[in-house]
This record gives structure tokens, sequence and C-alpha cells, in this order.
């Protein structure tokens, strides 16, 4: 893998003080704030955090693809230079699918279930260039091949539901590649297959990503699967970045309570006394019931009085917001 | 989801939910009127118009506001009879209300003991009413309203009829599928365990869990059985002209509308169309309530 | 698939013998045509002699094999009233109803889908709130009432619309049509227009609600993070999932429509088979009643199977499961 931080002059993307707001009867509601967060060009970046801690609604913010309600609220999203947030849905839309694509969750409601997967694949390559039919299903079929469908042209003409969940998920990943874009966010692209169709994507995956030089964001609520493919890891919870650094000393030195809570619990370590596995007390909290300070101390071991203010970010190539991080001795 | 420690019971917690809907309570709030004011028709009607002694030929069709030859004021008018329009408008509510509820219920009770029976007995028995059920939801209810009335003649009691075998088919459904969706879940099987008799758990046990659902259709079948009575009775076929609903009021209008006197039929019509407003949004309410792909 | 077509196909000639039967006894038992038909001054003989001519006098069994044997050969007998075949009386009269069906029904989709995609792709904005209140409104105006209420506007008091009849109708393959006249237009448009009413509510509330639905699902996102025109992830990714089940209901509504022609015809005493039903129940002509129902029966049980056909048709996924 490259050696981002040498070559990071300019970074693809740059978040700064991104804020995702949802407009509601009862007000706004901030769902992810004071978001920083930087990309170099080839570089792989695992966002991890809980369901519901804002990961895939950044995702979509970087898009610019949020559903209504939900909004950008504040920030700048600096792509390649071109501030996303002030761009018009022209200029936007000829970007999505073509410099920077995006992989959904469930490959099952990702397609289409009424149109060929041929269909669905032609009118993304003719959406950003301008070639005739016969030319966009020869490179369909290329796209197929690509990503590991034999016997591509017959099933061009067939319908998501003749696909396996694995097969799904090969033709979305083959749309987002069709264009070589800069930048790839793939959200848990994997959790909703099966283990070993799994392990099988994953592996065509880290294939790609060495063969294309794009840059990835990859979008996980698991550290493990993160810890194979990403340069840096970054760590939400409950709408914020908690940690972020180079993925070796994030998995080994980790400073926030939440991140060393995350690797504790991973089912791999040896169980406790009792037999169980450690796990972090209590829930992530709904957006609705999230408190001021640092988000997390009410589930935190090193939570105290300073906790109820807002945790200062610390660090430089790796960040932390904490009043009481960990000494960043290796865990394992 | 119910955060713990939550001290809601779930009926305190159904009003908050249903009061969230601003339409809906002013749908229940008009609903309950109108069911009161159709009640107190006898008391709050300024005249009886169905007592001869009452009404007087001279006073017929005297436009809204007018005054009558003994001084009093019909504010809506009268019809070709001499009748207070505002006074049959309150009886003929009375007369639609009480069709749609009686028929209403009779759907319901009809309906709900098919779906158990269907559910509880399975096999043949299961497969004949689903079949007949999906027969008659196959053809519009006023066309078959309207040829059992053709075959029954004319009535209240007929009327009642007809509009409950129109009307039983939806319930059956839904509680038979909910019956036999509930059956595989653990408290069914709980009670097998302890021996309780099946019926018992049919219907101490299953019922309650079908019952959000059969509110929902019963508020919009209420809506539906209301109309269908106004026009059974407008085409002739339903209620007797002995006890006219709103449908029959607007009927008897009909021939004044081409002289100019439209208020006989405008304003029933008007009570009729608000009626339907108010249960229709009530309806509305419970259906979103209970469809839980549009909360959000 | 064919094993399914038949089946049906089973299914619905047992629908048509059932119903055929349930409405023969049922119209059989009411009322004594003869009694209404014959003068005040006819005598006991007179009328069992025209008992014994309309094959009256005979238990009911045989007089519904007789009618099934007549059916079976295409003669439906004779009007009571009028002495003329029914089937000639119901031919007759179809065209008209054939037009206003056809009318209510185009109104209904070329107003309902693009009202309804608007409603479900901005939900909450002011124009969708005022298009699924007016569907609300639809829905809940008593139908007749709305055509009443037409009248005492367009033809009572401004008099710019004709509120009775078909208007002047012009032969074209031996039929009478009133769509080729400029005067059959205006006496077709407010028939037309009730008619339309609820089926025009229906549609738009289906198709907000699926719009609403199908713009949340994650085939639209992905199709819009494709870098798709909005216009082609609406029109084609969102639509074509939503038309599916509004496609089925629209073919149903056809036959809704056909019923509430009945009403409507009455309304407008617009000279179609609606009105011909109603006046033969009003004068107990059993013929033309018994006949009237088979047919819509008939019609309906066509309709369902088309519909089912057209549905699998659509759905690849339906289609499949049937292979």
């Amino acid at each position: 893998m490259t050696d981002a931080t040498a070559k990071a002059d300019e970074p693809l993307l740059d978040l700064s003080d991104v804020s995702i707001v949802f407009d509601t009867a009862d007000g706004p509601l901030v769902a992810v704030d004071q978001l920083r967060l930087r990309l170099a060009r080839g570089q792989v970046l695992g966002l991890v955090g809980e369901s519901g801690s804002g990961k895939s609604l950044t995702g979509f913010a970087i898009m610019g693809a949020l559903d209504p309600p939900g909004r950008v609220g504040g920030g700048r999203i600096l792509f390649d230079g071109e501030d996303l947030t002030t761009l018009d849905p022209a200029a936007l839309r000829r970007l999505r699918g073509n410099r920077m694509a995006m992989i959904l969750q469930d490959p099952m409601l990702t397609l289409n279930p009424t149109l060929t997967i041929g269909t669905q694949i032609i009118e993304a390559i003719r959406a950003h260039r301008p070639v005739g039919r016969a030319e966009a299903r020869r490179l369909a079929v290329a796209a197929m091949r690509r990503v590991g469908i034999g016997d591509a042209e017959k099933r061009l003409d067939s319908y998501p539901h003749e696909y396996s969940g694995g097969m799904r998920q090969r033709v979305s990943i083959a749309i987002a590649l069709l264009h070589a874009p800069d930048l790839i966010i793939a959200d848990e692209p994997t959790t909703a297959l099966d283990v070993t169709v799994q392990a099988q994507i994953l592996l065509e995956v880290r294939r790609l990503v060495e063969e294309m030089g794009s840059a990835w964001i990859w979008i996980s609520h698991d550290l493990s699967v993160v810890a194979g493919l990403a340069d840096r890891i970054a760590v939400m919870y409950a709408g914020r970045i908690v940690e972020e650094g180079p993925a070796r000393t994030v998995l080994t030195r980790p400073r926030h309570p939440y991140t060393q809570g995350l690797l504790r619990s991973a089912p791999d370590n040896p169980p406790l006394a009792d037999g169980r596995l450690w796990q972090i007390a209590g829930s992530a909290p709904a957006i609705a019931h999230r408190v001021s300070g640092c988000r997390f101390r009410p589930r935190c071991p090193r939570a105290d009085a300073a906790c109820a203010e807002p945790p200062p970010d610390s660090g430089t190539t790796h960040r932390f917001a904490c009043w009481h991080p960990h000494d960043g001795e290796a865990v394992r | 989801m119910r955060a713990a420690g939550d001290p809601d019971r779930p009926l305190a917690r159904f009003w908050r939910e249903f009061c969230r809907g601003r339409l809906a309570v002013a749908g229940l709030v008009a609903t309950v009127l109108l069911v009161a004011a159709a009640v107190l028709a006898p008391v709050i009607a300024p005249q009886d118009p169905y007592d001869l002694a009452e009404i007087d030929f001279l006073d017929g069709e005297l436009p809204p506001m007018s005054t009558g030859g003994a001084g009093q004021t019909y504010w809506l008018g009268t019809d070709a009879q001499g009748r207070d329009m505002l006074s049959a408008i309150l009886y003929g509510l009375r007369a639609s209300f009480a069709v749609a509820f009686s028929a209403s219920a009779l759907a319901l009770a009809a309906g709900t003991t098919l779906g158990l029976v269907a559910a509880y007995a399975g096999g043949r028995l299961d497969a004949a009413i689903m079949r007949l059920a999906e027969i008659q939801m196959s053809f519009p209810a006023i066309l078959l309203a309207l040829m059992l009335l053709a075959i029954f003649g004319r009535g209240i009691d007929k009327t009642i009829i007809a509009l409950a075998l129109v009307q039983w088919a939806f319930y059956a459904r839904t509680v038979r599928g909910a019956a036999i969706a509930e059956r595989t879940k653990e408290y069914v099987l709980a009670c097998r365990l302890l021996q309780l008799p099946r019926w018992r758990i049919l219907v101490l046990h299953l019922l309650p869990n079908v019952l959000p659902p059969l509110l929902v259709i019963a508020s919009v079948q209420l809506a539906s059985a209301i109309t269908l009575e106004a026009t059974l009775s407008f085409l002739g076929l339903g209620l007797p002209l002995t006890e006219p609903s709103l449908g029959l009021l607007i009927a008897n209008g009909f021939d004044h509308i081409l002289s100019g006197q439209g208020w006989i039929s405008v304003y029933p019509g008007l009570a009729l169309l608000f009626v339907i407003v108010s249960v229709n949004l009530l309806a509305d309410r419970l259906r979103e309530m209970s469809n839980p792909r549009l909360k959000r | 698939m064919l094993e399914v077509v038949l089946r049906r196909l089973v299914q619905a000639v047992g629908v048509v013998f059932v119903l055929s039967l349930v409405s023969f006894v049922g119209v059989y038992k009411i009322g004594d045509p003869v009694q209404l038909l014959a003068h005040e001054s006819a005598t006991e003989q007179e009328i069992a002699a025209a008992r014994e001519r309309l094959g009256l006098d005979r238990p009911i069994h045989e007089q519904y094999a007789a009618f099934v044997g007549r059916m079976a050969v295409g003669d439906f007998g004779t009007s009571f009233v009028s002495s003329r075949p029914v089937v000639d009386v119901i031919v007759e009269r179809l065209p008209a109803t054939i037009e206003l069906t056809l009318a209510a029904f185009l109104i209904s989709v070329a107003f309902g889908l693009p009202l309804g995609i608007l409603a479900g792709l901005y939900p909450q904005s002011p124009m969708s709130n005022a298009i699924m209140a007016g569907s609300i409104l639809g829905f809940s105006l008593p139908a007749f009432w709305f055509g009443m209420m037409m009248i005492m506007l367009f033809s009572v008091e401004l008099g710019w619309l004709p509120s009775i009849g078909r208007g002047e109708t012009v032969t074209v393959l031996g039929a009478q049509w009133a769509v080729f006249s400029r005067d059959g237009w205006a006496h077709l448009l407010m028939p037309a227009l009730m008619l339309s009413l609820t089926t025009l509510s229906l549609v738009i509330r289906l198709v907000a609600a699926g719009m609403r639905e199908a713009m949340m699902a994650d085939y639209v996102k992905f199709a819009r993070l494709k870098g798709l025109s909005e216009r082609r992830v609406v029109l084609l990714h969102a639509l074509k999932n939503v038309m599916i089940p509004v496609v089925t209901v629209l073919g149903l509504e056809i036959g809704s429509l056909l019923a509430g022609s009945i009403v409507t015809e009455t309304v407008f005493a617009y000279p179609g088979i609606g009105k011909l039903l109603i006046d033969s129940i009003n004068r107990l002509d059993r013929p033309v009643i018994v006949t009237y129902l088979i047919l819509i029966v008939l019609f309906f049980v066509v309709i369902n199977l088309i519909v089912d056909l057209i549905y699998t048709a659509l759905d690849p996924r339906v289609r499949d499961s049937l292979r």
C-alpha cells in the first residue's frame, strides 16, 4: 500500500467542520457535527462506528445524496479542491458515479428489481460517457468480467432476482468502478452477505483497490474488517469522530476509551475469567438522547466531572477527542 | 420501541400518537358532534319533520332563512311539503348513522367470527370461506349491494343486511390472516402447553391482538357504508320513503334542482359530505398509525 | 404458466355459473311482473295467459334450465317491458356506457398519474398537501351528489352544459356513438367527471404512496449515486416499480367504473346499460336484469383474469416464479 502521508500535499477529500442536520417537526436534529476528515489520493480510510453513529450519513453527505429531510448543515466538503456543498445539482450529478462512487450495504435492495442488470450497468456508463448502445454493452461486459462474473454476455439480460447476493454485490461494485473514480465509498458492502461470500468479495476488493489506485472510504461497524484494508482509520461515536490516525497505530495503541472498548470487545480476544466476552456497558444513544460534553461519558469507565465539557482534539496525525486518554501503550 | 421504565399504558400512548395528526383530531371531534346531533335529533330539531301536525304545507319550498307562517325561522329552507330542512337533515343523519353503524357492527361480528372459524377449522371450510370472501371482494360493493337489494326489496333491515353482506369479507380476511400469523407465536404455544381449549386461545388471546387492524377496517368501512347507503337510497333501492336518510333527502331535492330550488339537495349533501370527510380523516389517521413503513 | 391460466379459467367458469344461478333464482323470487305490467282491467284469464306466454307458470328449475339452454345459443329472452330481444336492448345501449366508462378511465389516468407523482415526490410541500386533501375530498364526496351539484352549477346556473341524455350520435360500424359530435362531447363531460371522481382519487393516492416509498428505496438511492439524471431516476427507476401494483388496480377499476356508471347514468339520465338496469329493476323486467347481471359477472371474471396476466407479465419476479 502507498505511503499516504508522504504525498499528501493536497488531499483528495477534505472535510472541515461538517454537520448533518435533519429538519423535523420539532426543529432541526443534528446527527453529525464537527466532522474533520482528510483523505489523500489512493488512500484507504476505514470509517468505523456502531449503527447510528452517522458513518453512512457521512458517506451520503460526501456524495451529495442525503435524503430529505436530511441536509448538510454547515462546513466545507472539498473534493479535489472544489467545495461540493456549493456545487449546483447538475455539476454534482456529473461527479457522482463518475469521479466518486458509492456501494451500498444490502445488494438485495440496491439493484432495481424491474430492470435488467444490463440496463442498469449501461445507463451508468452512458450517464458519463457519450458512447453508443453497442459500445456501452461491450464496456458493461468488460466491467462484469473485471469483478469476476463469468458468462457476462449472457447474464447481462438477467434480472437481479436471478442473481445471488454475492453476484449482485459484484454487480454494484462493477458499477461503482465503471469510470475509475478517484473516490469510492463502500458502505458495509459485505455485511449483508454470507460469511464465505464476504471473504471472496473482500479479497476481490483488495485486489481492485491495489489495481485501480482509487481512494476508498470503507464504512464498517467492525474494526477487524477494516484492519486489513485501511491505511488510516477513523472511529465515530454518536455523530462525532472520536479518534483518527494511521491504521496500525489506532489498532494497536488506541488512545480513546471507546476505540479501546471496541478492540477489547472483538470476539478474537481471550474471554474473561467467567467465560464471557468483554463488552462496553450500555448502548449507543439515539440522536435525541445524546449528552453534552463527551458523548461517550455515560458508558465510559474513565469518565469524571471534566467530561461534561467538550473534550479537546489532541494530536496531529493521530487525533483523539478525550479528557482522559489512554497513554498509548500497546493493547496486544 | 419502548424505553426501559416507560410508565405509559398502551391506550395513553395510542391516544398521544393519534393526537399528532391535527386533522384527525378535528375529524374525531366532528364525528362525535355529528353522532351526538343524530342521537339527540328529536330533542334539538326545531320540528319533527315526519309529524304531519307540525308541518305547514303552505310553507313549502321556502328558501333558507325564511320565516314561516307561524313566525318560525327555517334556517335551511323547506322542501316541497313544507318540512324544515334542518330538522329533516338531523333526522336524516340519524337514519344514515343508524344504518351505517348497524351494518358495520354486523359485518364486524360476522366477518370476525367467520375469519376465526376459518383459521380455527382450516382445511375445506377455511378454503370455502376464503374463496367466498375472495369472490365477494372481486366485485365492487355498490354492484353487489344493488343486486342484493334488487332481490330483497327496500327496507332498513334489508339495507343493513345487504351492506353487511358486502363488507364482512374485509374483516374475515384480516382476522384469519392475523390469527394464522399469531398462531405460531410463543404465547399461543404457551397456552397450548397449558392445555387451554383452542377456542379460548382464539377468543381471549388472539382477538385482542387483531383489534388494531380491525379498528382501521371498521373506520374505513363505516365511511363506505354511509356512502353506499346514501347512494342506494338515491337510486330508490335503500331506505323506504318513510324513513329518509340523507341520501333520500338529496334524491328528493333532485327534481327541484332544475327549477332553481337547489337548497333542498345542497344542504343534505353538504351534511353527508361533512360526515364522510370526518370519518375518513379519522380512518386515515388510524391507517397511517398502523402502517409501520410510514412511521418515521 | 399455461396451467395457471387454465386453473383460473375453470375457476372463472365456476364463478359465472354459481352467480348466474344465484341471480336467476334471486331475481325470479321478487315480485310478479305480470301484475305490474297488466292493465288495471286485465282479467284473471288474461293474466294467466300472459304468465304462460312468458313461461312464468312453470317451476323455477325448469325455468332456469330453459334459460341456460337458450342462453347457450345466444338467446337471452325477451324483455317483458319492450317485448324486444334482451340482447338487442342491451347492445343498443352498450356504446353509451363504453364511451362513458372509457372517458372516465382516461381522465383518471391522465390526471391521476402526474398528480400522484408530484404529491409523492414532494410529500412535505403545500402543493402535495393540496393534492392529497383533494383526493381525500374526492373519496369522500358522494359521487351522485357531486353530479347533481355539477348540474346545478353548469347547467342550471351557468347554462354551459346539457344536463340530460347523450346528445347527437353518429352511426359508426352499426352502433351509435356520441364522441364523434361536439354535442356528444358536451353531454359526456359532466358524467365522465362524476364517474372518474373515485378512481382519480384512488390513482392519486396509490401513485403518491408508492412514489413516496420508492423514493426512499435503496435502488433509487443507488440510481442517483450512479449520476443518472433526476428525470431518469424518477420516471424510470421509481415509476416502474410504482406502476406494477397501480396497473393491477387500474385494471380492476374498470370494473368499478362500470358499476359506478349505474349511478352516473341515473343522475344524468344517460341512456346506457346502467340506467337500463335501474329502469328494469323498477319495472321488474327480469330477463333484462338477469342478462345484465350475468354479462357483468362475465365481464368481471374476464377483467380479473386479464389483470392477473398483465401483473404476471410486468413483474419479472412473478413471471419467473411461474415458469
